[in-house]
């Protein structure tokens, strides 16, 4: 099956799967193991060394141990939280690492597991975390869009759709900004035209993903 | 002194003399007058010759002579022809030269008879004041002796209290002399003959070569001994034995070695106690501190047992794979096999910092010990959020030393920085471990940036059961200290200059201990 045909899928780079451990006999063991089931594996003796390499864009999740040197684990999770890294983390902890494990869990952690674990808990919990990372892409790609369409708005544009998808109706929104009942609709048919959105409904959601409030007049 | 001073005066004694010769002649010659007038008789010529031996005997030679002169006097003047006048009758010189003669005679007689008599005195003068010396010079000779009693019978007292011997070896002859101590200490009878040979029979075979070997050099004219040998005792039962002695000449080609022999059983026999009681204590000690660093080991043992479980997983997932990629199946097992190794090497680590063997004393490389104790810390040092560095000398010289022991000092000494350092928010928490060495000695310092030592704690850091830390048992640095000091080095800490303080041992390079 060495040769088969490329699935007809857009070109998507394939999940990657990074460890950052500073023991290497842990690193090169994960390494053979997400090998043997076809992830791609990068390696790494520490969070600065992970942190020099760009990742690429296709899904990945990052496989932690819980003490490393120089700084933490838990310090690094939170790192990447401060500079917007978000990436799926699984945090390997070695003995009575209890607590640790908590804050993690609390700080948004996939799963931890403690050393050794079953091979099989390791990929669930990686097959998990990739899942989510995809997901959380997905997500990003459609907010990106949404973006996207929305710089295209015009000022007026803007301000009625947050009026309109804040509940008002086109008299009390035409009241709230000085303008004619027709002017409003024709700035919400633009709007709702270059938003790609197909009801109202379709339009509030994308205001809530946008994060859109109506604008304080008062 | 006086009489000699005016010698040409004479003494009142030679006056009365002389006064003694004039009355008695007179008195003779008064006696005579007297005689010949009342009884008729003529006793003159014998009353003057007494009168001349009696002056004789009384004044000596002088004064006799003087009677003498004054006898022939009166004889003339009163006896010879013409009465009454000096001068003398032809006829009569016979009789004057006659009575001349025979007075000088008794004159001379007396004097010799005074002569002798005088030499008899001053000899007996001479007896007595001889007698009298000998009379104080015994006094003091009994005075001498009691005194040197007492001191040997304090000496015996002190040498049975002390078990100590005093002996005395002639190299020529072969003749070895004992304090009666010595025959105790030796238990050898008494009544045996001493010897050389006898006491190379007694030493203890194993170090009969000791006692050989200080022969053999004092024979070659040695100086000075000092030496510890074992002794059998004629039970069968083994006395440590101190010998100091030197080289001493009373009789000129005669050398002879002095000294003294000292039963130091009981001290030995106690430093060996102590000994293992200090090894026992130091064992604890080093339990105590794998307890301190219990988290430490379990992770250094799990984690190459997390990484086996780990490839043998995937190497079983290899092989199932459609098409067992047997390549990537040796690298997994290879990898087991390395890390098993390095887990048993964890294990073996541990094994020998509790393990209850004696101090065994090779050269050693300090720097290594530092090395492996900071291997054995890994962990504690990340759990503690420690900046650790080394700053080690090359090519350090080795010393004699336990490894074991000097690493657990090494060990004791970082967790105690680590420890000193729990407080630290404010600045790196820095652990600088250095080795420096010179002609003498080489140095190994553990410097923290702790909290600091107190003043007042200074003097008693190194005590046993001093403690700063809640829960501590203050055994860590006194353990140091008698590790270090067993090893003829010293231990001791001073404030830095900055915040923290250093703790430094010193280990000699050649121990004088050894011999």
């Amino acid at each position: 099956m060495s040769r088969a045909p490329q699935p007809q899928v857009p070109v998507k780079a394939a999940p990657s799967v990074f460890v950052v451990d500073d023991d290497p006999s842990m690193r090169e063991a994960l390494d053979s193991l997400f090998r043997s089931v076809d992830l791609q594996v990068e390696l790494f003796a520490s969070a600065a060394e992970f942190l020099q390499h760009r990742r690429p864009d296709g899904a990945s999740c990052l496989v932690l141990d819980i003490r490393l040197p120089g700084v933490s684990g838990l310090d690094f999770q939170a790192q990447l939280q401060k500079a917007n890294i978000r990436i799926p983390i699984i945090f390997m902890t070695g003995h009575g690492d209890i607590p640790m494990s908590v804050r993690a869990m609390k700080a948004g952690a996939v799963d931890f597991l403690a050393k050794p674990f079953r091979d099989q808990d390791m990929l669930d919990a990686v097959a998990a975390a990739l899942r989510r990372d995809e997901q959380a892409r997905e997500a990003e790609k459609v907010a990106e869009s949404l973006r996207a369409s929305y710089e295209l708005l015009t000022a007026r544009e803007r301000e009625v759709m947050a009026l309109v998808t804040s509940g008002l109706m086109n008299k009390q929104v035409a009241a709230e900004l000085g303008l004619s009942e027709i002017t409003v609709k024709i700035h919400r048919g633009h709007a709702m035209r270059k938003m790609k959105a197909r009801s109202l409904a379709d339009l509030v959601r994308m205001a809530e993903n946008l994060g859109l409030h109506p604008p304080k007049t008062r | 002194m006086l009489t000699s001073r005016l010698s040409w005066w004479p003494s009142p004694f030679a006056l009365l003399g002389y006064g003694a010769a004039i009355v008695s002649v007179t008195v003779a010659l008064t006696v005579a007058l007297l005689l010949d007038a009342f009884l008729q008789s003529m006793p003159y010529v014998s009353l003057l010759l007494c009168s001349i031996m009696f002056v004789a005997w009384f004044g000596g030679l002088g004064p006799s002579l003087l009677a003498a002169a004054l006898a022939a006097l009166y004889f003339v003047f009163f006896l010879v022809d013409p009465i009454g006048s000096i001068a003398i009758a032809t006829k009569d010189i016979p009789r004057v030269v006659l009575f001349v003669i025979t007075s000088l005679f008794v004159v001379s007689l007396s004097a010799a008879q005074r002569r002798s008599a005088e030499s008899l005195r001053s000899a007996r003068d001479d007896l007595q004041a001889s007698v009298r010396e000998l009379a104080r010079v015994n006094k003091a000779l009994l005075a001498e002796n009691v005194e040197r009693k007492r001191v040997e019978a304090y000496l015996e007292e002190a040498q049975t209290l002390s078990h100590t011997a005093s002996f005395g070896w002639k190299i020529v002859g072969n003749q070895v002399f004992l304090s009666k101590e010595g025959y105790r200490v030796l238990d050898v009878d008494r009544d045996q003959k001493l010897s050389i040979g006898l006491l190379l029979r007694r030493v203890h075979p194993d170090d009969k070569h000791i006692l050989q070997n200080e022969i053999d050099r004092a024979s070659r004219g040695g100086l000075d001994q000092n030496y510890e040998m074992r002794w059998l005792t004629s039970t069968g039962t083994i006395r440590h034995l101190h010998v100091r002695a030197h080289r001493m000449q009373f009789d000129p080609g005669e050398d002879e070695f002095v000294g003294a022999v000292m039963d130091v059983t009981d001290t030995r026999n106690a430093e060996e106690a102590l000994g293992a009681t200090q090894a026992a204590l130091a064992r604890a000690a080093r339990m105590a501190t794998l307890g301190e660093m219990g988290a430490s080991i379990a992770h250094e043992v799990n984690q190459p047992l997390a990484g086996i479980v780990t490839n043998g997983e995937a190497g079983l997932r290899w092989l199932d794979r459609k098409e067992p990629e047997l390549g990537e199946v040796r690298g997994a097992m290879e990898r087991m096999i390395r890390d098993a190794k390095r887990a048993s090497q964890v294990v073996e680590r541990l094994r020998a910092l509790v393990r209850k063997t004696p101090a065994k004393r090779l050269p050693l490389d300090m720097n290594d010990v530092i090395t492996e104790s900071i291997a054995l810390l890994q962990r504690e040092v990340q759990t503690h959020r420690i900046v650790l560095k080394t700053d080690l000398a090359r090519d350090l010289p080795l010393v004699l030393a336990d490894r074991i022991e000097l690493q657990q000092v090494v060990i004791n000494l970082m967790v105690n920085g680590m420890q000193a350092m729990e407080s630290v928010t404010d600045r790196p928490r820095l652990l600088l471990v250095r080795s420096s060495a010179d002609e003498t000695q080489v140095v190994v310092a553990v410097q923290d940036a702790g909290v600091g030592l107190e003043p007042a704690a200074m003097g008693r850091l190194f005590n046993p059961f001093f403690t700063t830390r809640d829960g501590g048992m203050g055994m860590g640095l006194s353990i140091c200290r008698s590790i270090v000091e067993a090893h003829g080095g010293h231990i001791w800490a001073s404030p830095n200059e900055g915040p923290g303080a250093s703790f430094q041992f010193a280990l000699p390079l050649q121990p004088e201990a050894v011999q």
